[in-house]
């Protein structure tokens, strides 16, 4: 049997165990989603490194590609899947002071489930069918606690989900109808299409991902979510549901659109498209969480800026920059958790939303507050932290007279790219370091409490931000060691000839496994 | 001893920068509950810092240039072009280095008694760490050690300015802004250069542009006007000079003389290490008398900056914005002297940087043990300090002569030198407003010294002490200093001399006593001689006239009237009110018409407003945003085709 | 025109006025059955795209032929399991909806999607 599956639907065993469970003795759905977790994430550390860092494609129910569903487990997939169970993993340590519901892990876990099966998956359809679980699972998740952001939330999620992902169902059917397969490697490797055809389809296809990586102007939903739904499931959203979006972008878009001969005739365009868009991001969120008052919703904005940054290297193209916005990417998906889970501390012990006030809160709880400091810090590209090194990349790259995928905008377009950027990080800078002060201030009545009062922050919350922040540390300063996988990474997913040769033939050759 | 060389080098640059990060971290997450420890530690890791300056002053030799490798390779960078940090020894990044060291350790003794119970500020683990950011700055070899140090410099500064304080927050976001557009700009001309010369050694991207002239004269300009914007706003140079009144006055009042005294010269080692020598070998373009025109143009900018500072410095009452304004003045003179690109005005500008450096450090040390003692910044507030904090008094003196350039004291010899590379250039237009701001930072440095030492003393200030020994060593120590380098100018000249040689530049004549100029020379220790004798023999005179009175502020009258029957009051009665009052009035348009700070505001105001906007939208009905989608794709189809 | 055209009309048809519910409807039910439309002309094109001429179903039975020739069985697996997916995420949206109204007790868009309100400003989720 091929164990390597496991490292997908592991996830969905304790999905449907965590309501049974439940029954039998409450607290053990907790336990069994972070068990589960942390299995997925040693499991996957295994098989990658035992596979020698090489590609597999798993091959569902033994029909061999394109005629039946694989799972290709790259180093893209491999490296981001252990991420995504890690960064899971973290979150529901942190959940434990909250007694959940049971509904709430089965939910969790489907939601990790079809996050890791949209990173991995080789066939369109079977992703578009992981991307509307995966929607199915957060509206419960975000709606389940708060009845007024919410279900706001929720529901500012669910109409357009439910307009970009039928659009992506017609482009299906549609590219099914001129093609025949909806093997993503089959399809790469099929004749050209019509120009305008294929700019259609590729926009058709494309509306999701930029729905699901939070882009203008498809992100009216992120503000809401991120403030209504429980900050657990927010930085889930952000870690994972931004490493699923922009993988399977990555894959949908460099390994299929831009590196083959099918889409030719419109890579140009498509790529300015995914410029522009991503560029608009990138400003329009800094600009909106200057002023912005609420504190989770902040971090919506910054969030939205910072997918704009990775899409925007992913339209540039070429292995170096893509090693920087996956080293963006990283930096993001650990960062952004980081900093909800201090968030919702902080709203816990001030019952506040308004980062204004909480001023002085540092002050009692310090640990948090240099823990939020320092993800801020590493977000604005600051060196001693790992966002640095990924800003300093693509800096480079931009630079470098790399042109753009994009035949048009091939000289405009990286200089437009760099200084969209250099502009973030001067509004970045701006609201974070002053959000990051707040907390230390002297609050306005002198009631900082003496050391006898102070609410112990417990272990279970203090713990995965510290580890978070440790791991931030650590890739600032020896950036070397996972600078060799990402451009490996990279390298799967603009590698359209061997992407295609590993599916297609080598792999299902040999049976799925190398 | 030239195979220890490198290793002593080696280790010397790299424990003057790794060092200071090692303790302060240690000291920011152990030392978490002993705040007087962690001014302890700082001490210490300063000295330490001044130590690796002497050996590394012993065993260099300057000019060199050795480029070393920083020990802890980074594991290979590929996307970089990289694989380890380096660091290089030069005279210039030396000079700097050892200045700011001196200044900073002499502070550091000041902040140990400083930071008691009452005005403890919990920044030592911050500025710890900032000095190894400082050494990084001037030893970096490649861009990425420069940026590393540049950044986590930028980031522990603005945490270190507000404090934990609002107001103060403020002031220090204001400057933080400044400094990351300085950082946006100065990254686009560093990947330029980089991806030009193909590597990330600072020395190669220099190389490739000065390559550049003749042919491609538009990107090398562009470039430079990157780098020099980021230093610019660093150092607050016309356009960017109103930030130093906010931060230099709301920082920690030990920090400000570091602020003043050490940190707003990053720009300067940046413009003299980097935009200069550009600008030397083999330019091609406009020049006026043998200055390259944009050098030139920064040199006005230079002398604009100073006129403003000092017109704006006469208007303060607030006794650290004055002080924050002569600071931003004398950086203008500075930056005028050092556009001349001549060994005379990079000369005189380092000289000008160590001796404002020690001044300003001794201006802001005495006013902070002003304050520590009575807890007023206004000055109309105080007067007569020098009765109770004689110290303090002396030191301000000393310092204030110093920087109004009057001799024997150091700022005379460096001033003289501005104005003789000036002359050597012949910028005789540059040079009148230069003179003007240099003279007229009299007014405001006596007003200084008038209205919070001299004068009378109020009597809620009848009982205070002098500040506390250490804090009265360290001034101590400072009044010494610039005592010093006015006297023996060639102490500082000599180390600046001999890295001329390094940069392709004639020495300039001078030896340990004396300055050969361009339109003459000074013998600054007969001046100072001559000086200290007609002190002597004035105070001989002072101590044996006759015996003064003591007269109650109060005890007087005009035109047959007592002063309480007009209303006055002890402090209204103070002169230091409205000092300058007919001045003001009078330069107060100039000022309005110049101001970059409302420009400034209102560009933060419009982008304020941009965000509000922005953030509507997010809110309107998904009908809008749809209908948007559509039309943009619409859009893009119909262009498409 | 053809009957599969026909067919492809009638589903885009649907389509569209399943999108242009979803732009124009305030009441969330409607939306709701919008999108439902929605699904209902997504789920008709794919069936539509899947027929071949002269094909008959592809079910294998005893009367069935030697090599007969089906119309396209994939796209029609492909309907099922978006008809399920349809099924699941209308009976979510419903559920959000009943909770929305349960808190906002209106169910208009406006209330929600123009601007904040008031309680919504204020509301703190930890």
């Amino acid at each position: 049997m091929n164990y390597i599956i496991l490292f997908l639907i592991l996830p969905l065993f304790s999905a449907f165990l965590a309501p049974v469970c439940s029954i039998v003795r409450g607290r053990f759905g907790k336990y069994l989603n972070i068990v589960v977790y942390a299995a997925g994430a040693a499991g996957g550390i295994y098989f990658f490194t035992v596979s020698g860092f090489n590609a597999y494609s798993v091959i569902i129910g033994g029909w061999k590609p394109p005629y039946g569903i694989n799972l290709y487990l790259g180093p893209a997939a491999f490296g981001f899947g252990i991420l995504i169970y890690f960064i899971a993993f973290l979150i529901h340590i942190y959940d434990l002071q909250n007694n959940r519901p049971a509904y709430y892990h089965m939910l969790f876990a489907l939601f990790v489930f079809a996050s890791l099966g949209m990173t991995m998956t080789g066939d369109l359809f079977n992703l578009f069918i992981f991307i509307e679980i995966g929607t199915i699972a957060l509206l419960g998740l975000s709606a389940s606690v708060s009845p007024g952001s919410g279900t706001r939330g929720a529901l500012k999620y669910f109409v357009p989900a439910a307009l970009v992902s039928m659009i992506m169902l017609a482009g299906i059917a549609l590219l099914y109808s001129s093609l025949g397969t909806l093997n993503i490697a089959h399809i790469a490797r099929s004749s050209e299409l019509n120009g305008s055809l294929a700019f259609l389809l590729g926009i058709g296809m494309l509306g999701i991902f930029f729905f699901e990586a939070e882009l203008f102007p498809f992100n009216t939903w992120v503000p809401d979510l991120y403030k209504g739904a429980p900050s657990s499931i927010a930085a889930g959203v952000a870690g994972i549901g931004g490493i699923a979006g922009v993988v399977s972008f990555g894959r949908v878009f460099l390994t299929m659109m831009a590196g083959s001969d099918t889409f030719r005739f419109a890579r140009s365009r498509l790529t300015a498209v995914v410029f522009i868009i991503a560029a608009a991001s990138i400003v329009i969120g800094e600009l909106a969480a200057l002023k912005e008052e609420d504190f989770k919703k902040v971090l919506a904005f910054s969030s939205v800026s910072h997918m704009g940054i990775v899409v925007l290297t992913f339209s540039i193209g070429g292995s170096v920059a893509l090693t920087a916005g996956l080293f963006i990417l990283l930096n993001h998906s650990v960062v952004k958790p980081l900093m909800l889970m201090t968030a919702g501390f902080y709203i816990k012990t001030s019952g506040k939303a308004r980062w204004r006030e909480m001023r002085g809160i540092a002050r009692r709880y310090p640990l948090t507050g240099a823990l939020f400091v320092v993800g801020a810090l590493s977000l604005m590209g600051m060196p001693l932290f790992a966002g640095f090194w990924g800003k300093m990349i693509l800096l480079k790259s931009l630079f470098s007279g790399q042109g753009s995928l994009s035949a048009a905008g091939q000289q405009t377009f990286p200089l437009i790219g760099a200084a969209v950027i250099l502009f973030s990080v001067i509004l970045e800078g701006t609201y974070f370091m002053r959000i990051g002060h707040v907390f230390f201030e002297a609050p306005p009545s002198e009631d900082i409490p003496g050391r006898s009062r102070r609410l112990k922050i417990s272990l279970s919350t203090a713990a995965p931000a510290l580890i978070l922040a440790l791991v931030v540390v650590f890739f600032g300063l020896r950036p070397g060691l996972i600078e060799g996988y990402l451009s490996r990474a990279a390298a799967d997913l603009i590698n359209t000839a061997d992407y295609i040769n590993n599916v297609l033939v080598t792999l299902s050759a040999a049976g799925g496994a190398l | 001893m030239m195979k220890l060389c490198p290793g002593i080098l080696n280790t010397g640059m790299f424990g003057a920068v790794v060092f200071p990060y090692a303790v302060g971290i240690f000291s920011l997450i152990i030392l978490k509950r002993w705040k007087r420890l962690q001014w302890a530690f700082f001490f210490l890791s300063t000295l330490f810092q001044l130590f690796a300056a002497y050996s590394l002053f012993r065993s260099g030799n300057f000019g060199s240039g050795i480029s070393q490798k920083f020990p802890f390779a980074l594991s290979p960078i590929p996307g970089l072009g990289q694989s380890a940090l380096f660091f290089q020894f030069t005279g210039l990044g030396f000079i700097f280095f050892a200045g700011s060291t001196i200044v900073t350790l002499i502070i550091s003794i000041f902040s140990l008694a400083f930071n008691d119970r009452d005005h403890a500020t919990g920044v030592a683990p911050l500025w710890t760490i900032l000095m190894g950011a400082n050494a990084g700055i001037f030893f970096a070899g490649d861009w990425l050690s420069f940026l590393i140090s540049w950044e986590v410099m930028g980031w522990t500064s603005f945490l270190i300015i507000a404090h934990g304080r609002e107001d103060s927050r403020k002031a220090a976001l204001y400057y933080y802004i400044l400094s990351l557009i300085g950082s946006s700009a100065m990254l686009a001309g560093i990947f330029i250069g980089v991806s030009g010369s193909g590597s990330m050694a600072i020395a190669d991207s220099v190389r490739y542009f000065s390559g550049l002239w003749g042919t491609r004269n538009s990107l090398v300009v562009l470039s430079t006007l990157f780098f020099t914007v980021a230093f610019f706003a660093k150092s607050a140079v016309f356009p960017f000079y109103m930030w130093p009144s906010l931060a230099h006055a709301e920082a920690p009042d030990d920090f400000s003389s570091f602020l003043s005294g050490v940190m707003i010269k990053y720009g300067v080692f940046g413009l003299i290490a980097v935009v200069l020598p550009i600008y030397r070998a083999g330019y091609v373009g406009p020049a006026v008398h043998g200055v390259p025109l944009y050098l030139a143009v920064l040199g006005w900018f230079g002398v604009i900056t100073a006129v403003l500072g000092t017109l704006y410095a006469i208007k303060q009452d607030d006794m650290k914005k004055l002080m924050a304004y002569s600071t931003v003045s004398n950086i203008g003179l500075i930056i005028a002297a050092l556009s001349m690109n001549s060994s005379l005005g990079i000369a005189a500008a380092l000289f000008h940087t160590f001796n404002h450096m020690v001044f300003k450090g001794g201006i802001f040390l005495s006013l902070a043990s002003v304050k520590y003692r009575t807890g007023e910044r206004e000055m109309h507030k105080l007067g007569g300090m020098a009765y109770r904090m004689p110290l303090s008094f002396f030191t301000f003196l000393i310092c204030i002569i110093a920087a109004a350039g009057i001799p024997p004291m150091s700022g005379f010899a460096s001033k003289w030198m501005i104005y003789q590379a000036l002359f050597e250039k012949k910028m005789l237009i540059m040079a009148i407003p230069a003179f003007f701001a240099s003279t007229g930072s009299f007014l405001y440095l006596y007003r200084g010294l008038h209205t919070i030492y001299l004068g009378q003393l109020s009597n809620r200030f009848a009982k205070i002490k002098e500040a506390p020994a250490p804090m009265a060593f360290a001034m101590l120590i400072m009044m010494f200093t610039v005592m010093l380098g006015g006297f023996f100018p060639g102490l500082v000249l000599s180390p600046v001399n001999s890295i001329f040689t390094g940069m392709g530049f004639a020495h300039i004549s001078q030896d340990l006593f004396s300055i050969q100029g361009v339109t003459t020379s000074i013998r600054l220790t007969s001046i100072g001689t001559i000086f200290m004798g007609s002190f002597f023999i004035v105070g001989f005179l002072y101590l044996i006239g006759k015996k003064r009175e003591h007269v109650e502020q109060l005890d007087t009258y005009t035109s047959g009237e007592m002063p309480e029957e007009w209303g006055l009051t002890e402090e209204k009665y103070h002169y230091g009110m409205h000092f300058y009052e007919p001045l003001e009035v009078t330069i107060e348009p100039f000022l309005k018409g110049t101001s970059m700070d409302s420009l400034f505001r209102r560009i933060g105001y419009e982008t304020g407003k941009l965000s509000g906007t922005v953030k509507r939208w997010f809110n309107t009905p998904q009908l809008g945003t749809l209908v948007l989608l559509i039309v943009v794709v619409l859009l893009v189809v119909v262009l498409g085709r | 025109m053809s009957i599969q055209q026909l067919f492809l009309y009638n589903a885009s048809a649907i389509l569209l006025i399943g999108v242009f519910g979803i732009l124009t409807r305030r009441n969330i039910i409607k939306i709701l059955l919008s999108i439902n439309i929605l699904q209902t002309g997504a789920n008709l094109l794919l069936v539509a795209l899947g027929w071949r001429p002269s094909g008959i179903a592809p079910i294998i039975t005893e009367n069935t032929g030697h090599a007969p020739l089906f119309v396209d069985p994939l796209p029609q697996a492909m309907v099922l399991t978006a008809i399920v997916i349809a099924f699941g995420t209308t009976a979510l949206g419903l559920v959000i909806a009943i909770k929305y109204y349960m808190s906002h007790r209106s169910l208009e868009t406006s209330s929600f999607m123009y601007g904040k309100t008031k309680s919504d400003d204020e509301e703190v989720v930890q």
